[in-house]
């Protein structure tokens, strides 16, 4: 026993001396770690100095907000001028030079180690101040002062494939990325191209709607346009179904999240959102999803909204039958009975709220009520009318040709948004006679 | 068993002799320190710094943030470049060049800081509502924060800021390499409190020795405070908090008197609304340690300012004059002289200065005084255009 004892850690002893100076760290690096640290230094910062220097830096201060766009120029002399237009110095072009370096520390990291006006704003500690400054409960101004965005402006250099650097801030370890832009780009016109993409959402319809392609479930994405969306599962019997939150940035090629959103499903499982680039139709699509506005037949069967018709996009059928209308009834009623408009709302009939379609002629309210059906796809739209207003029955009784042109509106239509992010312009076309085609525009 | 025990403790020694080392080879790290870049965009800066830091005092000047320099625990900034300089040329010519006049070249050689880093914003207490103005560590470092913030044409702010906290920590810097007299640490015993220093007046601070609230966060802090306020200050901004240090100080609750820390204002003087309620008495005469224009005053009634004690000795004999009954001083009963404290600690650093590091800090003030009254930054800037 005593013997079997002595033998087993004199084993262990003897295995152990004999693995224990094995080599093989020269086997792997040519290099010393200190000389692979100089070198990977020197690679990015020749990386980001070559071919003009220029890149655009996608940059996100915390999860709270959207995530900024500058365009940066490096030169080798160690200075890189920062440009931009993010709102927190008031949305207008601005550029500023400043300091870089790419140092050792705990890797190869990119310091902005001087001051900018621009940039740091986001890493300044001060209070937040201004019109979009975060507000409590009681709508009354957080003071962030010790904290302020808190954003890095320090960045491990992750990756580099030559047109793309991933680098991740070094307190917050938040991604970044810079992508190399061609060496004669203008700074100002290139934001300006995301500043529009930015502004070409619609301040009034503010929910858009993400569709999974898989399933074709579609769920409201509110606030989209400030970058921060958030995703109410659609048309969700489920008590349970969580909204959830995320930010992201519009680039010229889309808009990406700064970290996959997980949505959850009607049936309790998820699934994930990230990089959305412009598709052929003008919608943001990504590998299995696509974000849009609202199918038209939605906000059309909102009772809330309003639209006018837009008389320089009727088809040719359609202009005709509207000036034959007009004329005619200048004819019969005198010269001031002109037909000035054609909205859509819905309108209280007897306290009834209905829809309608409405004629101004002149200063006369010429109203039809009646209904509209939309598919479930919110693609297609029924108009008919049940009942007209006093206005509208004398002239149906004595203007054919109002009656005529009134009657294109109670037809079977397809509809469809203008711009498939922003649903504030509505096109009908008659399923019946292709012909009639007209524009509808939000008012409300 | 003796054999077992013997190749027992063979293969043991064997295992732990099997992995010494041969003779190390060469550093794998740079050794040469890196020169400035002639190509660099901040390269006459740069030389100029070498010139006149890294070279004669072996100092480096961290003028582009580092933060692993710093305390991650805060959200800091880098300071400007244009700020930073300013302040490197400052700093060199109202701190260095202040005890290069005073006693030469190798004091600062052999007792300066060996990094100064600054910083842009102010290290922000969110849980105080403090923030740090300077940091000395160890006797090697010197940070300055809130650079960014620099106004060249406010002396008082640059002052407050700047120059008063160069000059404290390295007062810092000065007694952690040669211990000042323990003597300081006991006069103001028992009114040291590090937890709330920041709400305690500055008149009533003085009445109790301690020339600002600051220094009455700890005994160190005091010392400090007594060196770089005695340096830098005006002769009517150190008048003035004599003059506070020779009043008594309440917030017109008894209990609170002389106690420090309330939330309420501290006043120094009152009269009667009603001469026939003698009890019922009207307060008035605040401190500040500073105003908007970053100097210490006294509040008035109606909010009038006074930065110097002729101004508000006018303002009181004027008060005294128009209100019926006249007015009174508050009752100095804390049972301290406060001028007389606060003297006693500057002749303490006095005698320190002369006798540890044969300092004259009389001759040492006037010479901060004069360089800080007529600096002219352009000429300074003029020293780095000049670099080649």
């Amino acid at each position: 026993m005593n013997k079997k004892l002595y033998i087993i850690p004199l084993l262990a002893a003897a295995s152990l001396s004999m693995s224990s100076c094995e080599e093989s760290a020269g086997s792997i690096f040519d290099q010393s770690a200190a000389e692979r640290l100089e070198q990977s230094k020197q690679d990015y910062a020749d990386a980001l100095c070559a071919d003009g220097g220029i890149w655009e830096f996608q940059y996100f201060a915390n999860h709270d907000e959207p995530g900024y766009v500058f365009v940066c120029e490096f030169t080798a002399d160690g200075a890189v001028v920062f440009h931009t237009d993010h709102k927190w110095i008031g949305s207008t072009y601005k550029s500023e030079k400043s300091l870089w370096d790419v140092i050792s520390d705990n890797g190869t990291v990119l310091s902005f180690n001087s001051f900018n006006t621009l940039f740091h704003i986001f890493s300044d500690p001060a209070n937040i101040i201004g019109k979009d400054a975060p507000i409590n409960d009681r709508k009354e101004d957080i003071d962030e002062t010790g904290y302020g965005h808190e954003g890095d402006y320090e960045f491990l250099l992750m990756d580099n494939d030559g047109q793309s650097i991933r680098l991740m801030g070094k307190k917050r370890s938040l991604i970044a990325w810079l992508h190399r832009l061609p060496a004669d780009t203008d700074p100002q016109a290139y934001l300006k191209s995301i500043s529009d993409i930015r502004n070409s959402f619609s301040k009034k319809f503010t929910t858009l709607c993400l569709t999974e392609k898989a399933t074709g479930a579609r769920y409201d994405m509110a606030a989209f346009a400030t970058g921060v969306p958030s995703v109410v599962p659609y048309l969700s019997t489920n008590p349970y179904a969580q909204t959830v939150k995320g930010n992201g940035i519009f680039t010229t090629e889309g808009f990406r999240f700064m970290n996959p959103l997980v949505v959850t499903r009607m049936d309790d499982t998820t699934w994930e959102v990230s990089d959305f680039t412009w598709n052929e139709e003008g919608a943001l699509e990504s590998e299995n999803a696509i974000i849009s506005a609202q199918a038209p037949g939605i906000n059309l069967a909102n009772v809330s909204r309003a639209w006018t018709l837009d008389k320089t996009t009727m088809s040719e059928s359609m202009t005709v039958a509207h000036d034959a209308a007009s004329a005619a009834l200048q004819a019969a009623a005198g010269s001031t009975y002109k037909l000035n408009a054609v909205d859509l709302a819905f309108n209280s009939n007897n306290g009834e709220l209905l829809f309608s379609v409405t004629l101004i002629v002149g200063r006369r309210t010429c109203r039809d009520f009646g209904t509209i059906v939309v598919n479930e796809a919110g693609t297609e739209a029924t108009i008919a009318f049940t009942e007209a207003n006093k206005a509208s029955a004398d002239f149906d009784a004595t203007v054919p040709e109002y009656t005529a042109f009134k009657a294109l509106f109670s037809d079977d239509f397809t509809i469809e948004n203008i711009n498939p992010m922003n649903p504030e312009s509505i096109v009908f076309t008659s399923k019946t006679n292709p012909e009639i085609s007209f524009t509808f525009i939000n008012k409300k | 068993m003796k054999l077992h025990k013997i190749l027992l403790m063979a293969a043991c020694a064997l295992s732990l002799a099997s992995c010494y080392e041969e003779e190390l080879g060469p550093t794998i790290f740079p050794t040469d320190p890196e020169p400035v870049d002639p190509n660099g965009y901040t390269y006459k800066f740069d030389k100029w710094v070498e010139q006149n830091f890294l070279l004669p005092y072996n100092l480096e000047f961290k003028y582009r943030m580092e933060d692993i320099e710093s305390d991650m625990n805060y959200n800091l900034v880098p300071a400007t470049f244009d700020n930073a300089r300013d302040l490197c040329l400052l700093t060199k010519y109202l701190w260095f060049d202040t005890y290069k006049e005073h006693c030469g070249i190798d004091f600062l050689k052999t007792y300066g800081p060996r990094i100064l880093h600054l910083i842009g914003s102010p290290a922000y207490n969110p849980s105080t509502g403090t923030e740090i103005l300077g940091l000395a560590e160890g006797g090697l470092k010197v940070t300055l924060f809130k650079v960014n913030e620099m106004n060249l044409n406010d002396i008082n702010q640059l002052n407050e800021y700047y120059f008063r906290t160069m000059h404290h920590e390295f007062g810092h810097i000065l007694h952690q390499t040669k211990s000042y007299p323990t003597e300081f640490n006991l006069l103001s015993t028992g009114r040291y409190d590090s937890g709330s220093w920041q709400s305690k007046p500055i008149g009533l601070m003085a009445s109790q020795g301690l020339i600002t609230p600051y220094a009455s966060s700890e005994a160190r802090e005091d010392f400090a405070e007594t060196i770089a306020n005695y340096l830098t200050r005006p002769q009517e901004q150190l008048d003035l908090i004599l003059w506070m240090a020779d009043q008594g100080w309440t917030t017109g609750a008894e209990e609170e008197e002389s106690i420090g820390g309330s939330d309420s204002p501290y006043y120094c003087y009152y009269y009667l609304a009603d001469v026939t309620k003698p009890e019922e008495k009207t307060y008035f005469l605040t401190s500040e340690e500073k105003d908007w224009t970053n100097r210490p005053c006294m509040i008035g009634e109606k909010n009038e300012v006074f930065y110097t004690v002729a101004q508000v000795e006018a303002y009181l004999e004027k008060m005294n004059t128009t209100i019926e009954g006249g007015i009174f001083p508050v009752t100095d009963n804390d049972q301290i002289d406060g001028r007389d404290m606060i003297l006693t600690k500057q002749n303490i650093v006095r005698t320190w200065f002369k006798d540890e590091w044969d300092l004259d800090f009389d001759k040492l003030r006037e010479i901060v005084q004069t360089r800080q009254q007529n600096f002219d930054i352009e000429a300074l800037r003029a020293e780095i255009d000049a670099v080649e």
